[in-house]
C-alpha cells in the first residue's frame, strides 16, 4: 500500500530529474524541444524508436488482450515487426528528404513534397485528431497503474487526475531530450520487470510453459488460436497490414526521424528491433497466466488483470516496482505524444493561421497546448469505457489514411496532385469517422457476404475509399505537364 | 561483383537504387500471414508454446535475420555505408550557413 505509493513516488521524482538534466547545456527553442536539435545517435534513436513498443498499450493492454480474448492479441508481436521490415526502405527515404529543409513535423514534410498548405493543415488535423486516443489510451493506463497499486486507496478517477499532472509537469520540465534520457530507464525497468514476471508466473502457478497452455487448452477451449469467426484469421491479416503501414503515419514517428542524425541507423534498427520487441511475448505470457488464476474480469476490466495476478503473487514492494515501471510506459511515450501533438498545433495550425508570429511566440503557444491536449484527453478518459487495445485500433484506422499519399510523395516529384492527396485522405476519414461513429461492421452493412469478407478489418474499407477516390481525381484533373517545369529542390551540398 | 561505371548522377544525393534482393523483405509478411491457415492450431506444442505462437514467434527471428541480410549485400553496394552518411549529414548541418558565404 504505502510501500508500493512510495516506489512509484520515487520512480516518477527519478523520471523529472532526468528530465532536468537531460535540458542542461540546451537552450531549449522549439527546435531542440521537439526533435532535440537534429544531433541524435545510433542508441538515442533506438530508444526513442524502441521506446514506442513498451507503452502502457502493450503493457496493460498486451496483457489484457491475452487474458480476455487470447490468440488475436498476438497480432501486436506481427504488426510490429512487419512495419520494421518496411522501415528498412521508408525511414531511411524520409530522413534524405529532411535534411537541410528545417522540417520538424509531419505536416512540414507534406506541405514541402506537395507545396501545398492545405494539405499540411489537413494532415495537422488528421495527426492530432489520431493522437488523441492513443492519449486517452496512455491516460487510462496510468489511472490504472496508480490505482492497482495503491490497493485502491486512490480511486481511479483521482489516479487519472493525479497521472495527467504528472504527465504534464513531465513534459513541460523535459521535452524530447528527456524522453530519450527516460526511455533508457524505463527500458531497462520493464525489460527486467516482464521478463521476471513471465517467468515466474507461469512456473509457478502451473509448473511449466507446455503445462500453462495445456490448462488453458483445456479449460477454455478455442483462446490459443483464432476463431473461425470475429477476430479469424482475416481479420487478423488485415489488421496486421493495416497496423504494420500505419505505424510510420503516425506523426511522433516522423518526428523521430528528423532526430537522428544518420540515415543508417534505421537500417540497422529494422535488423535488431524485431528481436528487441520478442519481449512483449512475455507481456502475452503474464495474461495467459493471470487468464486461470484471476478469472473473472470481463470486457475492459481485463486490462487489470497484469496488476491483479501480480498483487496475487507479490508482496507490495514489487507491486511498486511493476507499477513504477508502468508508471515510465506511460510517461515516455505520453510525453512524446503530447510534444508531438503540442508542436502540430503551434507550428502547422497556430503558426500558418497568423504567419507573422515569431519562432519565440510559435515555441509559447506549442508549449500552451501542452495541458490543454491534456485535459481534454483527460476529458474523454473520463467519458469512455473503451479497452485499450481498442482506443489504439482506432488512432490507427484514422492515421492509416495518411499512407497512400506518403508512399505516392517519394521520388522527384509526388506521384499525384496535392489536390489528389487531400481528396483522398478527406474521402478516407470521412469514411472512418462514418464508421466509428455508428459503430458499424462489415458483417453487418452486407451480412451475405462470405465470413472471410465480414470479418475485415473495417479500416481497409477506408483506405480502399481513400485509395479510389485519389485514383478518381488523378484521372479527371490529368493534364500533360512539360517536363522539366519544377525547379530542383534538393540542396547543392 | 564487377566494376561499376561512374554514375552520372554523381554528386547529387542519390535516391534508393533497388535490386532483386530487396523482395526477400516481402517474406516475412507472406510467411507469418500466408501461413495462418496452416498454423492456427495449437498442437503440437513447440518449445511449450502453442504451435501458433511459435510460428509468429519463428517468423520475427526470421524477419531480424532477413533484414540483416539484406543489410549486409546493400553494404557491400555502398548503398548503406556508414561513411556516407556522415558526410551527407556533416553537409546537411553546415548547409544553411555555408550558402551565404559561398554566396
Amino acid at each position: 500500500m504505502t510501500t508500493s505509493l512510495a516506489i512509484l513516488g520515487v520512480v516518477f521524482a527519478v523520471a523529472i530529474a532526468l528530465g532536468l538534466l537531460a535540458k542542461r547545456g540546451h537552450t531549449m527553442t522549439l527546435e531542440q524541444w521537439s526533435v532535440g536539435g537534429r544531433g541524435f545517435g545510433s542508441i538515442f534513436v533506438f530508444l526513442l524508436m524502441a521506446g514506442e513498443i513498451y507503452t502502457t498499450f502493450t503493457f496493460l493492454g498486451g496483457s489484457g488482450w491475452a487474458y480476455g480474448k487470447g490468440a488475436p492479441a498476438l497480432y501486436i508481436l506481427c504488426y510490429l515487426t512487419l512495419a520494421y521490415s518496411l522501415s528498412y526502405f521508408l525511414l531511411p527515404a524520409i530522413w534524405r528528404y529532411s535534411q537541410g529543409r528545417r522540417l520538424i513535423s509531419q505536416a512540414d514534410f507534406f506541405i514541402s513534397k506537395y507545396e501545398s498548405p492545405a494539405l499540411g493543415m489537413l494532415v495537422s488535423v488528421v495527426g492530432v485528431a489520431a493522437l488523441i486516443p492513443y492519449l486517452v489510451l496512455q491516460l487510462k493506463g496510468l489511472g490504472i497503474i496508480v490505482s492497482e497499486a495503491s490497493y485502491g486507496a486512490i480511486s481511479p478517477t483521482a489516479a487519472i487526475w493525479s497521472g495527467t499532472a504528472a504527465l504534464i509537469g513531465y513534459v513541460v520540465v523535459s521535452g524530447v531530450r528527456g524522453s530519450a534520457w527516460t526511455a533508457a530507464l524505463k527500458d531497462v525497468m520493464i525489460l527486467v520487470i516482464v521478463v521476471a514476471m513471465g517467468i515466474y508466473l507461469p512456473l509457478h502457478y502451473y509448473g511449466g510453459y507446455g503445462a500453462m497452455f495445456e490448462a488453458i487448452d483445456h479449460a477454455k477451449p478455442g483462446l490459443l488460436t483464432l476463431p473461425a469467426a470475429g477476430m479469424s484469421q482475416s481479420w487478423f491479416i488485415s489488421t496486421v497490414l493495416l497496423t504494420s503501414v500505419g505505424v510510420y503515419t503516425w506523426p511522433q514517428f516522423f518526428a523521430g526521424v528528423y532526430t537522428a542524425r544518420g540515415e543508417n541507423v534505421f537500417r540497422k534498427n529494422a535488423v535488431v528491433l524485431p528481436l528487441y520487441q520478442l519481449v512483449v511475448l512475455f507481456v502475452f505470457f503474464v495474461g495467459f497466466a493471470a487468464s486461470l488464476v484471476v478469472p473473472g474480469l470481463t470486457g475492459p476490466d481485463a486490462d487489470l488483470s497484469l496488476f491483479r495476478v501480480a498483487k496475487l503473487a507479490f508482496a507490495p514492494w514489487a507491486v511498486g516496482m511493476i507499477g513504477g515501471a508502468g508508471l515510465l510506459t506511460a510517461l515516455v511515450p505520453g510525453s512524446m505524444l503530447l510534444i508531438t501533438a503540442a508542436t502540430i498545433l503551434g507550428k502547422n495550425v497556430f503558426g500558418a493561421l497568423a504567419p507573422s508570429s515569431s519562432e519565440h511566440t510559435i515555441g509559447i503557444v506549442a508549449r500552451a497546448m501542452v495541458p490543454v491536449l491534456a485535459l481534454f484527453a483527460l476529458y474523454l478518459t473520463l467519458q469512455g469505457g473503451q479497452a485499450i487495445v481498442m482506443l489504439l485500433l482506432m488512432g490507427y484506422n484514422v492515421v492509416t489514411q495518411l499512407f497512400p499519399a506518403l508512399v505516392l510523395s517519394f521520388g522527384h516529384k509526388p506521384r499525384i496532385s496535392a489536390k489528389a492527396a487531400l481528396s483522398g485522405i478527406l474521402a478516407g476519414e470521412l469514411t472512418v469517422a462514418a464508421i466509428t461513429l455508428s459503430g458499424t461492421t462489415i458483417a453487418r452493412l452486407a451480412p451475405a457476404l462470405p465470413q472471410v469478407v465480414k470479418d475485415l478489418n473495417i479500416g481497409i474499407v477506408a483506405l480502399a475509399v481513400n485509395v479510389a477516390v485519389i485514383a478518381l481525381v488523378t484521372l479527371v484533373t490529368r493534364r500533360p505537364v512539360p517536363a522539366q517545369q519544377r525547379p530542383a529542390t534538393v540542396p547543392a551540398a | 561483383m564487377q566494376p561499376e561505371a561512374p554514375s552520372p548522377q554523381a554528386g547529387r544525393p542519390r535516391e534508393h537504387e533497388w535490386h532483386a534482393y530487396h523482395a526477400l523483405a516481402l517474406l516475412p509478411t507472406i510467411g507469418m500471414l500466408g501461413g495462418l491457415p496452416f498454423a492456427n492450431r495449437v498442437y503440437p506444442l513447440v518449445l511449450g508454446l502453442p504451435f501458433l505462437m511459435a510460428w509468429l514467434v519463428g517468423w520475427v527471428v526470421a524477419t531480424s535475420a532477413i533484414m540483416a541480410f539484406i543489410l549486409r549485400l546493400d553494404r557491400a553496394r555502398g548503398l548503406a555505408s556508414d561513411q556516407a552518411q556522415g558526410e551527407r549529414s556533416k553537409a546537411g548541418h553546415e548547409e544553411p550557413g555555408s550558402s551565404e558565404r559561398a554566396n
